[in-house]
């Protein structure tokens, strides 16, 4: 955490090089807590490419539940990493839950497309990762833009 | 062309409430025990700072419950945060040393 000291008395007028550099340093002290969404969705994102497409290769019967555990474990991951950061820290979302909500229909839409046509076509899980996650990564970087834009003084 | 030191805001002339504003731009509340520790400062003296923030109209403080725990939370009002960027543009103008010297526009 970046940590902005005051030594001399406070209410005597700062240099305004000093100001500045107190001003942006306790911004930044701030913003390096607070959750970044749009690791979330990249870090699903690459989620969807590793765990789905074996399924084109692997015994189905094998590999499921190693998925159910990665997917448990994900989840449990990404509700610890934005609660964990918000007891002392409330920070202006940049996804809400219906971003959120799309991105699930549309990937459950696409695996049970999948697991309809994979037995016509050979690719069918690799096919269906990349479009899945497709919706993660366009999220990402759109939030990553607006991150970028946001709360400068 | 005025110089730019007529846009400082003479609350935000002082290092802490200036890093207060700062620091509660980057997010929609925080909560007073961790700005404190963040800015290093005793609780009386960012009490005393937010006291003045929150009479101009900078700073909103809410008081809320974390579990069954007391937590104050603050954060910036529109009012302050154009404060903070008309404050913040003055400076860095200051800084540059376009108005240093000559007290026009290089």
């Amino acid at each position: 955490m970046t940590e902005t000291t005051f030594e001399a008395d406070p209410d005597s007028p700062g240099d305004p090089g000093e100001l500045l550099a107190a001003a942006h340093a306790a911004k930044n002290g701030v913003w390096s807590s607070t959750p970044k969404e749009w690791k979330v969705f990249l870090l699903w994102g690459i989620w969807v490419l590793v765990f789905v497409p074996p399924f084109d290769f692997l015994n189905g019967n094998l590999w499921w539940p190693i998925v159910c555990v990665a997917s448990v474990v994900g989840g449990v991951v990404t509700t610890v990493y934005f609660v964990s950061r918000s007891h002392r820290l409330h920070w202006a979302r940049q996804s809400s839950w219906r971003n959120w909500l799309v991105i699930f229909i549309l990937y459950g839409v696409i695996m049970a497309t999948a697991a309809i046509v994979q037995s016509h076509f050979r690719y069918a899980w690799t096919t269906a990762a990349l479009i899945a996650a497709l919706p993660y990564f366009a999220t990402a970087l759109v939030i990553r833009n607006q991150e970028r834009h946001r709360v400068a003084p | 062309m005025s110089h730019p030191r007529e846009d400082l805001d003479d609350l935000l002339q002082h290092a802490v409430r200036l890093s207060i504003v700062g620091a509660l731009s980057a997010a929609e509340e925080v909560e007073f025990g961790y700005l404190r520790d963040l800015l290093s400062v005793s609780d009386s003296v960012l009490s005393r700072q937010l006291s003045q923030l929150e009479e101009a109209g900078y700073v909103h403080v809410r008081k809320g419950y974390v579990g069954k725990r007391p937590r104050t939370w603050l954060s910036i009002t529109e009012t302050g945060r154009n404060a903070l960027a008309r404050h913040m543009g003055a400076l860095q103008e200051i800084v540059s040393g376009r108005y240093q010297f000559t007290g026009v526009e290089a």
